[in-house]
């Protein structure tokens, strides 16, 4: 089976870089010329709309929408490649096939979800609607960070999982939880993405270690930059800056991410 | 080729040139030669042209043409004659007439020919400039003419002595000229570009032609022998003109390049524009120093000038190749230059440098007000004045008793080696010698220095001591150099200790004393203005190697340091000395890298522990939940399901 594959990125903290790489991720894939979606399941705290270039204004249905059964999960769905383009990087995504479902970023919205929790084979159900009605080769999950339900949900249907973590030992020790309970879930396939390991360490030493320990493969051991930090998630980094060494790290995530049987 | 020809009838004196040339037809009668008025016409065709040449070449005043190029120039005219000489006798055997030859196709053909030794000299960079130019071409065309006026002594015996004079005054002049017009041309073409090189070439060659083409037209038209003769010497008024204009603009060059990036100073610079003036400069120096300093001078302002010129023609020259071979041409020179003003001297050399700066510089002036002003010389105001009014005569004997040792000693070293025997033994009879064996302090750091020392056998280190109090070696000493000069010259306390590296000997001078030799001798503190000067140089160098090394160790490259001896030599240049004495600093730069790189080693490997016991908890908390059985089960179910609608 090549067709539909979820692929879930994760991490046990914020703050590691996730919906970044998420973006970039179904960017590059998007730009190999597969039909990728991108679906932000981080509904308690949103954020990757704005590297899609979506605000308040631009935004339509939202996951929200759908959860609560306001709209169909294609409604949703916003045709990135069809946004018109408005910054640098977004630019190289047009006519390309990259659809994103949107979180609702209204206060009122999102406090709902907090306060009655929503049907998880809702959730289930639109993100099988939508790998089929789109005909997608590939559908990102943004996941909210830590190990509440609707993460093991996502966790539990994935293909690929993608687990983000920084060299320290707070990520380490949740990283650790974080594997093993994907192993219980019998996820097939997982990889683990160090991202912000300061330049003063040895990299291949990060990634050697890590792999022993966690038993799982080490896709790239990703650079901390001050150029990402600039960017200040206005754009997709690794398209304005292609030649950058993150970037680059994360056109190898990316292959590897679309060799993966 | 044969523009002239003697008519066998006509006495000399009324010889005329005729179009009744009989050359080319006659049989060349060598035997001739052996006669005695043969003999005398091939002398007179052999050896009045090459005095033409010499006259010409006296005329360059900056001296920069070359001999064996001028040699060259004459051997390839004659060369060319030969050729022409073959060319014309085979377009008459195909039928072309002798006036034809003479008046249309000789003047292009000969001035081609002789014009292809210059199309080489003009590339060499060796070359300079118009009046290398136009001598090289002079002296192809005379070349030219010696050989063609042979052939014409040697085809009419009757007339030889006649046609040999009237020929080596008329047509070799013309053929020089021409020549020398073609070469002055090419040489000026050489620094211009693109089209107006190649205009200035074929306007050259065009003006030759025309004015060898003139003059055939003129000899085979009954004109008079004298006409021919008055045409020869306007001919060579002519190149006189061109290489006097030459040398003008060439002089503008001296004095704009002779700048202090070949060391030569404005006093120097001044002689060299005076180079016309050459015995005025040498007279007084033959006079003072002998003639074989001022010999040596001469050839040291003819090679300033050179230099100067080689450094106009270096910025004109667009080709990059040309460029680093004329820059190769000038390092040469500068070389040779050093080596010249090193046997010359420091003395001679304030001499010349003093000859022209006399009232019209301002720097005895200068020199007249900070000393007065610094009232630290005992002499006083009006010590450099003095001192330059000093050199400039011979300075009166005085006989004093001598010490022959100490005086063979004080020649060796090179605050004193150049002064005259009597100027040494009086110094002589106020010398202490010091015997230092090896960790002796001869001066100390901080004590009032009231000394001056010559390191006459061993060697010396100058250290100083950091905040730590730790040595660093700031120099070494070998036999000859001075040390502790400054404390003669102001008050301040030793700036540095000197201490014996190896059992040695040095000559002491106290302060009074010398300050006393002084009065008597002012010329001694030329002497010490050398030794300082060449101590400042060396300040100046091992500035430049500390910004250098300082620059690349911020950039991270050790590489320096990796090879350089840390032992101090005092054997070979400034720089040298320069990146030994420095080596031991960045050798310490060197330690202080390598501790960083094992910390950096250090932090590079990432420590982390993972608490495997609450890794447990955690998990077991997690997976223990109903919610997860469930979920755990419906993402089977999905699996399988996918797992079927892709089949």
């Amino acid at each position: 089976m090549n067709k539909g594959k979820i692929v879930s990125i994760h991490s046990f903290r914020g703050g590691t870089g996730k919906s970044n790489i998420t973006a970039d991720l179904a960017a590059q894939a998007a730009l190999a010329g597969k039909r990728v979606g991108v679906v932000d399941a981080d509904i308690q705290s949103p954020g990757i709309h704005a590297l899609f270039g979506l605000d308040e204004n631009k935004m339509g249905r939202t996951l929200n929408d759908f959860l609560y059964g306001k709209c169909g999960i294609r409604e949703a769905a916003c045709a990135v490649g069809e946004l018109g383009a408005d910054s640098t990087g977004r630019t190289k995504l047009a006519g390309k096939s990259l659809w994103f479902v949107p979180s609702s970023i209204r206060g009122q919205e999102i406090s709902r979800v907090l306060r009655d929790g929503y049907d998880f084979n809702k959730l289930n159900e639109g993100l099988q609607t939508i790998i089929k009605e789109l005909d997608l080769d590939f559908l990102f999950i943004d996941t909210h960070p830590g190990l509440n339900e609707e993460t093991l949900l996502c966790m539990a249907i994935s293909d690929i999982l993608i687990v983000i973590l920084r060299p320290d030992s707070q990520d380490l020790q949740g990283t650790a939880v974080t594997v093993d309970v994907a192993r219980s879930l019998d996820v097939p396939k997982l990889i683990l993405l160090v991202n912000k390991a300061l330049p003063k360490f040895d990299r291949e030493d990060i990634k050697a270690r890590f792999e022993a320990e966690f038993q799982a493969p080490v896709a790239g051991v990703m650079p901390l930059t001050f150029d990402l930090a600039e960017n200040a998630s206005r754009d997709l980094f690794s398209l304005t800056q292609p030649d950058h060494e993150w970037s680059l790290a994360l056109s190898d995530l990316a292959k590897t991410v679309m060799g993966m049987e | 080729m044969g523009k002239e020809a003697a008519t066998e009838n006509q006495p000399v004196a009324a010889l005329s040139y005729s179009q009744t040339d009989t050359w080319l037809q006659t049989t060349p009668r060598y035997g001739m030669i052996l006669s005695m008025n043969g003999l005398i016409a091939v002398i007179i065709s052999l050896l009045i042209p090459p005095g033409f040449v010499y006259l010409i070449r006296k005329l360059d005043l900056h001296g920069t043409g070359k001999f064996h190029y001028n040699v060259t120039a004459i051997l390839w005219g004659m060369i060319a004659c030969l050729v022409a000489a073959l060319l014309h006798s085979r377009l008459i055997e195909a039928g072309m007439s002798r006036g034809q030859i003479i008046r249309e196709v000789a003047p292009i053909s000969e001035e081609i020919l002789k014009a292809l030794v210059l199309f080489y000299l003009v590339r060499r960079a060796d070359f300079n400039y118009v009046v290398d130019g136009a001598i090289y071409g002079f002296g192809a065309g005379i070349g030219f003419a010696m050989i063609e006026t042979i052939s014409y002594v040697v085809s009419t015996p009757e007339f030889a002595i006649g046609l040999a004079l009237d020929r080596v005054f008329s047509a070799n002049l013309i053929h020089a000229t021409t020549s020398g017009i073609v070469g002055s041309t090419l040489a000026a073409a050489h620094f211009e570009r693109g089209s107006k090189r190649v205009l200035f070439s074929v306007l050259g060659l065009t003006i030759a032609m025309g004015l060898h083409m003139g003059f055939n037209f003129m000899v085979t038209s009954d004109t008079s022998l004298l006409l021919a003769i008055v045409a020869g010497f306007v001919g060579i008024g002519c190149i006189a003109i061109i290489i006097k204009q030459s040398l003008n603009i060439q002089r503008h060059w001296i004095s704009e390049m002779l700048g202090m990036t070949d060391r030569v100073t404005l006093g120097e610079a001044a002689v060299v524009q005076r180079i016309q003036n050459m015995d005025e400069v040498l007279a007084p120096i033959a006079r003072q120093f002998g003639p074989d300093k001022a010999s040596k001078t001469e050839a040291l302002i003819y090679l300033q000038a050179e230099i100067g010129i080689k450094r106009k023609i270096a910025k004109q020259t667009a080709d990059e190749n040309k460029r680093a071979a004329i820059e190769m041409e000038i390092q040469r020179l500068a070389a040779k230059m050093n080596t010249l003003r090193r046997e010359i001297g420091p003395y001679c050399m304030l001499f010349v440098r003093s000859v022209y700066l006399t009232r019209t510089s301002k720097l005895w002036d200068v020199l007249d007000a900070r000393v007065g002003a610094a009232d630290t010389a005992h002499a006083g105001s009006g010590l450099w004045s003095a001192l330059s009014r000093r050199i400039k005569r011979p300075n009166p004997r005085r006989q004093q008793a001598s010490n022959h040792d100490l005086v063979g000693k004080l020649k060796e070293t090179f605050l004193f080696r150049d002064l005259p025997e009597d100027a040494l033994e009086a110094i002589a009879q106020k010398i202490a010698v010091r015997k230092l064996s090896k960790g002796d302090v001869l001066m100390r750091k901080g004590e009032n220095g009231d000394s001056v020392f010559m390191l006459y056998r061993g060697s010396v280190n100058i250290v100083t001591t950091d905040s730590l109090g730790r040595e660093l070696v700031i120099n070494n000493c070998g036999p000859g150099e001075t040390i502790g000069e400054m404390a003669l010259l102001d008050e301040a306390p030793r700036s540095a200790t000197a201490i014996a590296l190896v059992n040695s000997e040095a000559l002491e001078l106290k302060q009074d004393d010398f300050h006393a030799l002084l009065n008597q001798r002012p010329d001694l503190a030329l002497g010490m203005i050398q030794g300082l000067s060449s101590r400042l140089r060396f300040s100046t160098t091992y500035i430049e190697k500390t910004v250098e090394w300082s620059q690349k160790i911020a950039d991270g490259d050790y590489s320096i340091v990796e090879d350089t001896p840390t032992i101090p030599t005092h054997s070979g240049t400034d720089e040298d000395k320069a990146i030994t004495l420095l080596s031991a600093f960045f050798q310490m730069v060197k330690r202080v890298k390598a501790r960083e790189d094992v910390l950096k080693k250090q932090v590079e490997k990432l420590t982390f522990e993972i608490d495997q016991a609450r890794r447990k908890r955690d998990f077991k908390e997690i997976t223990g939940t109903e919610f997860f059985t469930r979920i755990k089960a419906q993402a089977k179910h999905l699996r399988e399901q996918r797992m079927q609608d892709n089949d």
